[in-house]
């Protein structure tokens, strides 16, 4: 952080800053726009959303060069793994949009709607791009407040105010542990800038240490609590179930790309010096969510609480590339966003597909016999489960193979048995949304509504998902390189 | 940084500490001392917007209450931003300027909102 001299200069690089300035000023227009119109032309909203975000990964990708720059005396840098995690984050954002289309419909107010997750979606951008505590709770909290909102968009629907008010209180708990947190790093070292931290850690020997240690414990929590990991999970199934589905899908990428993504900056820049210290404490975090969402999925039957399950266990796997704390492991949680995005969004498109004629369509019963009544569904809904299980040949395959293979490389070789046992445990509850499609018979009629784009979704995340399981290394190379802003 | 340090670095908030302490007590001490005493039920009751103070938590509230404290609290944060802002304004130059129209006009889009959303009418 430069030192500042007054009055302020104009700060260098601001170029940088296009992505964000136009997602900004796109959710004020959007928020004003659908004060001004008529009801037939609130739709329009959702187009300029999308728009939006194709404008915002275009000058993302123009904007980033093969050297990090920063911008605001220092406190917001941009490079390949900002601008990475970015596009899959405004991917997120577009996937979510689209399924929120039909979902939305009848709702007031879509305007807003589009709006918040505008928001939302600028507060992620800002967390991965902090090279600060500052601005990194910045992001994390404009995201939360946006993404609690969304969660309780249907406000007449009991259980989506409820999901909104326990994540509310939950995430609000979380946020104060992260700044107390905080606050402890900053009184040991008198610093918020994450390089900063860590070359005062490294320097200070074992002065001060619990202070540290109970500062990075703390860190740690909040943003566990943010990306539910076990044992900070327990609101995530009542949010999942509750949120409207097109919110669980953003939800379930969008904030745990950006919850990853800051974490890797914290650990590499700020705490390379309690790396046995972090690790000691993320392996238990990893052997928790996975034995929490591998096992608890199994007696869900409303599979979006089942998902919410399958994604405290995806976090957990996720987790084992930050035990690695190498670079095949940073790499390897890349690889896995990615994936895990694609099986996400196409698997909750699926599930919005099945909401019909006043049935949620949420149960797992409610799936039962798909495949007679719409082959191609029930093959793409059968490829997102093979994928999320985990089956050779799909994404998900490479996905858990990078992050397994990068923790037993550093050496923690029961925790990658554990993690392959607990994925030949979770691949049950998986295969058995395949049986409920292809091997029961129909209960109640089926009547898709047949929006091309929704269509275009499941389709392509199809593709992608099969494409990448035959052809993993394009994918594995643009996520090596990602890193390259940031070890 | 040794105790002498820290003692130097909080000491004025010993001080306020003590003169808050003391703000707090002299109301008390002062009519307890001076003022005339005249006792009474009513005085000693709870006072909450016209509510009853001690009946059901379960009841239905307002919610314009709450919305009319949002507000306040927004526009109220905005003058606690615009003082510090104006006194240092020769110092922070253009782009401090530059930087505070734009916090003006992010909160104008929320009045437009607000007012456009009738949250500004009681009726």
């Amino acid at each position: 952080m430069a030192n500042v001299t007054f009055p302020f200069p104009f700060p260098a690089n601001m170029e940088i800053l296009l992505p964000e300035i136009i997602i900004a000023v796109m959710a004020m227009v959007i928020l004003l726009f659908d004060l001004f119109v008529s009801k037939e032309k609130k739709q329009i909203s959702a187009w300029l959303a999308i728009a939006t975000c194709i404008a915002a990964a275009i000058t993302t990708v123009n904007v980033t060069g093969s050297e990090s720059m920063m911008t605001f005396y220092g406190f917001f840098v941009q490079d390949y793994f900002a601008a990475f995690t970015k596009l899959l984050m405004l991917a997120a954002t577009v996937f979510g949009i689209i399924l929120s289309l039909d979902y939305m419909k009848e709702e007031t107010n879509i305007g807003e709607y589009y709006a918040l997750m505008l928001f939302a979606l600028l507060g992620m951008m800002l967390m991965v791009s902090a090279t600060n505590f500052i601005t990194m709770y910045l992001g994390v909290e404009l995201m939360a407040l946006s993404v609690y909102v969304l969660v309780g968009y249907q406000r007449d629907v009991l259980r989506s105010s409820e999901a909104a008010l326990k994540y509310f209180i939950l995430g609000s708990l979380s946020s104060g542990m992260l700044l107390y947190g905080i606050s402890f790093l900053y009184g040991t070292t008198g610093n918020f800038d994450f390089n900063l931290i860590g070359e005062a850690l490294a320097n200070s020997g074992d002065s001060a240490r619990t202070a540290t240690l109970v500062g990075m414990l703390f860190v740690l929590a909040g943003m566990a609590f943010k990306v539910s990991v076990a044992p900070f999970h327990m609101w995530t199934p009542d949010a999942y179930e509750g949120a409207p589905t097109p919110v669980t899908a953003f939800m379930s990428v969008g904030p745990k790309v950006a919850g990853f993504a800051i974490l890797m900056r914290i650990l590499v820049d700020a705490m390379p010096a309690l790396e046995h210290d972090y690790v000691t404490v993320l392996l238990w975090m990893a052997v928790l969510s996975l034995a929490v969402g591998n096992i608890a999925a199994i007696a869900q039957r409303n599979i979006k609480r089942m998902m919410a399950y399958s994604t405290i266990g995806h976090v957990g796997f996720v987790l084992l590339g930050l035990i690695a704390a190498s670079p095949e492991g940073y790499a390897a949680i890349l690889i896995y966003m990615t994936i895990y995005l694609f099986m996400t969004m196409g698997t909750f498109a699926i599930i919005i597909l099945m909401r019909r004629d006043g049935i949620q369509g949420e149960l797992l019963d409610d799936f039962a016999g798909m495949s007679k009544v719409r082959p191609g569904y029930a093959l793409a809904m059968g490829l997102m489960m093979f994928s999320l299980a985990g089956i050779p040949f799909l994404g998900g395959f490479w996905a858990k193979f990078a992050v397994i293979a990068a923790v037993i490389d550093a050496g923690h070789l029961y925790l990658g048995l554990a993690a392959i046992m607990f994925s030949a445990i979770g691949a049950f509850y998986y295969i058995r949304v395949v049986k409920y499609i292809y091997f029961d018979e129909e209960r109640v009629a089926f009547n898709f509504s047949d929006n091309v784009l929704m269509k275009a979704t499941v389709a392509l995340t199809s593709i992608i998902i099969v494409v990448i399981g035959v052809y993993p290394d394009p994918v594995m190379d643009v996520c090596r390189m990602a890193l390259a802003g940031l070890v | 940084m040794g105790a002498s340090y820290l003692a130097n670095e909080y000491a004025p908030i010993f001080v306020f500490i003590l003169i808050a302490l003391g703000m707090g007590a002299a109301p008390l001490v002062l009519t307890m001392l001076v003022a005339e005493q005249n006792p009474d039920d009513e005085k000693l009751s709870a006072y909450e917007c016209g509510f009853e103070a001690f009946e059901d938590a379960r009841m239905p509230f307002d919610v314009r209450f709450y919305l009319v404290a949002i507000l306040f609290v927004i526009f109220d944060l905005e003058t606690a931003f615009l003082f510090p802002w104006a006194v240092v304004l020769d110092q922070i130059g253009i782009f401090g300027f530059i930087e505070m129209m734009l916090f003006l006009v992010i909160l104008l889009v929320g009045y437009i909102y607000a007012w456009k959303k009738g949250a500004l009418q009681w009726e």
